[in-house]
């Protein structure tokens, strides 16, 4: 009875988090609001194929580009292949089913789209264009009024055709758009039983508030929230010869991935990164598509990939654990078990 | 395919418009030779302000010059013999109190005191050591290589972006704990 009590307990605070990081809920436009909810729908209802630009920009200013081909059969999924890259990568094939989408230009879950009315307000920001097609141009505003996301939805289709992610000044860090789309007749997918026919998914193993106040009580580093109002939105577990946890983080725009696993970094995995410091330890970091960081501290390897303007990926990163070895390292890794095991719930 | 030419300069620089960095971002993923020159010019430029970091400071500088100039004298050595304390005893308080005197005070103190006072060092020893034992890690850890070709498409998964991952990593598990 008392273990129901306390799980049901966790599962609240579990779904509940972030709330009151976040403060005040900001004033947005529903209009707004529905066009972006619809968009969702849309990526998921209308055949389509068309060619996506994916740029996202490093700290220095150095853009990575990509092409991709995108082809989407309602019911079917979404097929992606990178025609060309300017990253140290290509050729890649990536194929998902309808029920994973929830971000990127496939619009945004009911989830996310909350994250998004929290932490901003969402308001309509007049007409525009994209590859020839009329669109609703809508904004995301920080408290200042500047923006930090504008997406274009198309007028004809609903779909999303254009996203970017600005910084405080106003510049891109990420920028995703359809070169060219067409809309197509919904087909019906012939495949040969034994063509190989690989749809990912995320991990399996979903963790619930109970599961994380579990790994927190065995003494994983598990935040409900990190700075520049990330909430933990998702929390996943691959089984396996070393269970790794992927902690999933976002304010609506940036996306910050947090991946965990126990041991020590194999120095092989950072042989071609770029050594810095972050909240005065070090870490390795790459700047391709997506923004990377790996490190290990206190007994776990932490890897993190974001779609997130730099400065924010830094916080993230200062603020997850780093360093501690000697007697004082021991000392508050000792505290702070001890704290979690007084105090579940943080 | 026409090439950027000067373009590539104002690419670096972050001098093109939007609509115009577009069209040579687009046509540095497709162009081996553009994309090659524009990382050489960033290779470079990189470089230049990496130099341009590394000149010393100004007050050093003024310092450095100024060490070659006559100042004032040294402050004279003072050795210290085997033996003598660090501070010179005439620097020392003398204490005037009459022995009995201070004896006295000592036992007016509460013996509630010492008691409290001996209660709170147990207390921050006990939390001490229990934090202390609580800390330890296991003796052996496995060795881990995370595989960032498997992270960035659980990313992408959760995240609703496109997957672009580095070129396959040798495969390399971690040691079964």
């Amino acid at each position: 009875m008392a273990g129901g009590i306390a799980a049901a307990l966790l599962m609240l605070w579990f779904v509940t988090t972030g709330d009151t990081a976040s403060g005040a809920r900001m004033a947005s436009d529903p209009e707004a609001l529905t066009l972006l909810r619809n968009a969702e729908g849309a990526a998921r209802t209308t055949a389509y194929e068309g060619m996506q630009f994916i740029t996202a920009w490093s700290r220095s200013g150095m853009a990575t580009t990509s092409l991709v081909k995108v082809e989407h059969v309602p019911g079917d999924g979404t097929r992606m292949r990178v025609q060309s890259t300017t990253a140290d990568q290509g050729g890649q094939m990536f194929e998902s089913d309808d029920s994973q989408h929830s971000g990127g230009l496939t619009g945004y879950t009911p989830k996310m789209l909350d994250l998004l009315a929290r932490n901003y307000a969402v308001v309509r920001a007049g007409q525009g264009q994209v590859s020839g097609r009329p669109t609703s141009v809508i904004e995301a505003r920080r408290a200042d009024g500047t923006a930090a996301g504008r997406f274009h939805i198309d007028r004809q289709t609903g779909l999303m055709l254009r996203r970017e992610l600005l910084d405080q000044q106003g510049r891109e860090v990420n920028l995703t758009f359809f070169t060219e789309i067409r809309p197509t007749a919904p087909k019906v997918q012939i495949v040969a039983a034994s063509a190989p026919h690989t749809v990912e998914m995320p991990w399996a193993h979903q963790l619930a508030g109970a599961d994380l106040g579990s790994l927190r009580y065995q003494g994983w580093p598990v935040r409900s929230a990190l700075p520049d109002r990330l909430s933990l939105y998702d929390a996943r577990q691959l089984d396996g010869g070393g269970p790794v946890v992927h902690l999933s983080y976002s304010d609506g725009l940036s996306v910050v991935s947090v991946f965990v696993q126990r041991g020590t970094l194999d120095a092989s995995s950072v042989a071609n990164w770029r050594k810095a410091t972050r909240g005065g330890r070090t870490v390795y970091l790459r700047d391709t598509v997506q923004q990377r960081a790996m490190w290990a501290s206190r007994g776990y390897v932490f890897t993190v990939l974001a779609d997130a303007p730099p400065p924010v990926v830094d916080n993230a990163v200062a603020a997850l654990p780093h360093g501690d070895t000697g007697f004082w390292g021991r000392l508050s890794r000792g505290m702070n078990r001890l704290t979690s095991w007084a105090n579940p719930f943080d | 395919m026409t090439h950027l030419g000067e373009r590539l300069t104002a690419l670096v620089d972050g001098e093109l418009g939007h609509d115009e960095r577009d069209r040579a971002l687009m046509h540095l993923a497709a162009c081996d030779e553009c994309r090659a020159e524009a990382d050489a010019l960033r290779t470079l430029k990189r470089r230049l302000r990496a130099m341009g970091d590394a000149l010393p400071a100004e007050s050093l500088l003024t310092r450095l010059q100024a060490m070659g100039e006559p100042g004032d004298p040294l402050p004279p050595v003072v050795r210290r013999l085997p033996g003598h304390s660090r501070t010179p005893a005439a620097t020392r308080p003398r204490d005037t109190r009459p022995a009995r005197r201070a004896a006295a005070s000592r036992r007016r103190l509460p013996r509630g005191r010492y008691l409290l006072a001996g209660a709170a060092t147990l207390a921050v020893l006990g939390v001490g050591s229990a934090a202390f034992a609580a800390g330890s890690e296991p003796r052996s850890l496995p060795r881990v290589a995370p595989s960032i070709e498997q992270f960035a498409v659980e990313h992408a998964l959760t995240s609703g972006d496109v997957p672009l991952t580095d070129p396959k990593p040798a495969e390399k598990t971690s040691d079964s704990p």
